[in-house]
């Protein structure tokens, strides 16, 4: 039983980091491509801890899981706001700005 | 593992190493040196992963600090320092003819108005002439035949140092086999590489002799708040995790390399989030603190020796504790001379055009120098 | 084939890589790069054609020779990129000039190089100078 819903778990986690990768290779500008991997990788990697934690031999272990989990989510939302921020810094600009602006509407372009 | 497994597992390694062979041949033929460098990240924490695979937790952990982390920091800011003298955009990726080459390498394609950068040519043997690349691809593929024919009619060996190792663990005072190698059986080599470092360190910071500079320019660093958040948050805990490797590398998979190589990634960290520094190579207490763990382990080693006659043996009784001080203080130095490299490499002192064009047969950073040989940084402070 | 054979393969085409690199490119980045992936093949080799202890520990020895030569790479390494940094601003070039092929010397066409002021003269001189290959 147990294992039937680590497995489950661990599906789950692996499709977040399926559509992850997809959002990274397929949506059109960085801000979108760094939404798609950190939010869903993050997820992800919360399904993947949570399986491997119900697999886990002690309540160490466990907490071990969880405090790596806390640890990479920090870390990856920091490195999203500091890439999100230097791409702005560089002018690159957001692809709803562009579309907005290619279709003359003031409002959200400026 | 060595028995072939599940197909799963067995699937597993071969993307791995099939990974591993990929990325390196990317990195090392691609002509975006930005993409190498955020690629060979990738590439050490790949490798870290067949660390694992193959057994070795204790070379997956310094793999994933020092290979993946500090050294692709390392190649990140010297690739930022390309960057900024407008040397790094990708190389240009035509194939020129030698004379060709020539005029364009000289003159900047800036000249011809088609292109805003100078041009940045790719060139080596990679470029020469088609015999030579040829003869240079055949070269390649008979040297990895050579090895491959070895390694696959490599006779399967039972272990044998190993169990030497084995039999003599309980003599040297630590129960972790691969600390008892490096501080015990083969102590003298873990010495001088530990020299090595220190002497890397030296030569580093004897590039720009008088040009220290910080990695991170003050006008450049801006206030990032959460930046800093995460700094003061990681930076604690792996200073906890370093004494805790430490600690643990008497029994398990850690130790002095690994606990050096993680404070040093958390060093990192400081610096580039501006949070500590500036570093100066001139700093007393920042040498004596490089040198310490050097020292002390040749101190070990030498006042042993009227107990045992050899240098670098340990007096019976005493192993645990001598090995576990050389241990926290060669983790503190090999830390401390990590960020020093990581802050002394990209140390690349300004070279004005103006003032390269002052004196162009002069000081090759295009310097003024004053008589008593001082260095005159504004010309007009020589009127 | 096993797994370890699998990786000491995996070793030996990095370890090749590495090599095609060094000596093929100019850019001396590349030939840093170069010389990590020879190491790094090496130390796959060295530990995948190690034998297994039973449990599936790996060996200890190599172990310890591979954690110590990650060290020494890190530092050579970053000694090479110091030394490599400084020849690409100094020069103006991420080349050594062994590297720019050479062309017969055209004395006309040497006096209007002053394209890019950051570099003295001097050094490119120096680059045009050599023959190489």
């Amino acid at each position: 039983m147990i294992d039937i819903l680590s497995a489950a778990l661990l599906l789950t986690g692996a499709f977040f980091f399926m559509a992850g990768t997809l959002g990274l290779l397929r949506f059109p500008d960085i801000y979108c491509r760094l939404h798609a991997l950190t939010k869903a990788d993050n997820l992800g990697l919360g399904f993947v801890a949570v399986g491997l934690a119900l697999q886990a031999s002690s309540w160490s272990a466990r907490l071990q899981l969880l405090l790596t989990w806390l640890l990479v989510l920090v870390a990856a939302a920091t490195v999203a706001h500091l890439l999100a921020r230097s791409a702005l810094r560089e002018g690159i600009e957001p692809v709803r700005m562009l579309a907005d602006r290619a279709h003359g509407d003031p409002d959200d372009a400026a | 593992m060595g028995i072939p497994m599940t197909p799963l597992e067995w699937g597993l390694d071969a993307t791995v190493a099939l990974l591993l062979v990929g990325l390196a041949g990317r990195i090392l033929f691609t002509r975006d040196l930005f993409e190498a460098t955020v690629l060979f990240i990738a590439f050490g924490l790949t490798l870290s992963l067949a660390w694992v695979r193959l057994g070795a937790a204790n070379v997956a952990l310094a793999e994933a600090a020092l290979g993946a982390g500090v050294t692709g920091a390392l190649f990140l800011t010297a690739f930022h320092r390309l960057a900024r003298r407008g040397l790094a955009h990708p190389l240009d990726r035509q194939r020129y003819r030698a004379d060709e080459l020539h005029d364009r390498s000289s003159r900047g394609r800036a000249d011809r108005g088609d292109d805003p950068k100078p041009a940045l040519l790719d060139v080596g043997i990679l470029h020469g002439p088609l015999w030579l690349r040829a003869s240079m691809a055949l070269a390649g593929l008979a040297v990895t035949g050579g090895i491959a024919a070895r390694l696959l009619t490599l006779a399967d060996r039972p272990p044998s140092l190993p169990i030497l190792v084995e039999a003599h663990l309980a003599e040297t005072g630590v129960s972790n086999p691969v600390t008892a190698v490096l501080l015990n059986f083969r102590a003298y080599d873990t010495l001088l590489e530990v020299a090595v470092l220190v002497v890397a360190m030296i030569a580093v910071g004897s590039l720009d002799r008088g040009s220290r500079a910080f990695v991170r320019d003050p006008e450049e660093l801006e206030e990032d708040p959460v930046l800093d958040a995460l700094s003061r948050l990681v930076v604690p805990l792996a200073g906890v995790a370093a004494v805790y490797l430490v600690w643990v590398g008497s029994h398990g998979p850690g130790g002095a390399f690994q606990a050096g190589a993680l404070l040093a990634g958390a060093g990192v960290l400081l610096v580039a989030a501006g949070l500590m520094g500036p570093v100066t190579e001139g700093a007393a207490p920042i040498r004596a603190l490089a040198v310490m763990g050097l020292a002390i382990f040749i101190a070990v080693g030498a006042g042993s020796m009227p107990w045992t006659g050899s240098f670098l043996a340990y007096p019976p009784g005493t192993e645990y504790g001598l090995i576990l001080l050389v241990e926290a203080v060669l983790a503190l130095s090999i830390a401390v001379v990590l960020i020093e490299l990581f802050v002394d490499v990209p140390a690349v002192p300004h070279v004005d055009p103006a003032l390269a064009k002052v004196d162009p047969t002069g000081d090759p950073l295009g310097r003024r120098i004053s008589p008593d040989g001082a260095v005159i940084r504004n010309p007009d402070e020589e009127r | 084939m096993t797994p370890l054979t699998l990786y000491a393969l995996a070793g030996a085409g990095i370890f090749v890589l590495g090599l095609v690199g060094t000596l093929g490119r100019g850019h001396l980045f590349w030939k840093v790069l170069g010389v990590n992936f020879m190491g790094s093949g090496a130390f796959l080799i060295l530990m995948a054609a190690s034998p297994r202890l039973p449990g599936g520990e790996a060996d200890p020895v190599p172990q310890a020779m591979v954690l110590t030569g990650i060290v020494v790479a890190v530092s050579a390494t970053a000694l090479a990129l110091g030394m490599a940094l400084r020849v690409a601003v100094r020069t103006g070039r991420p080349y050594l000039s062994e590297d720019l092929p050479t062309k017969t010397p055209e004395p006309v066409e040497e006096s209007d190089v002053e394209s890019s002021p950051d570099r003295p003269p001097k050094d490119r001189a120096g680059g045009e100078e050599s023959t190489a290959h």
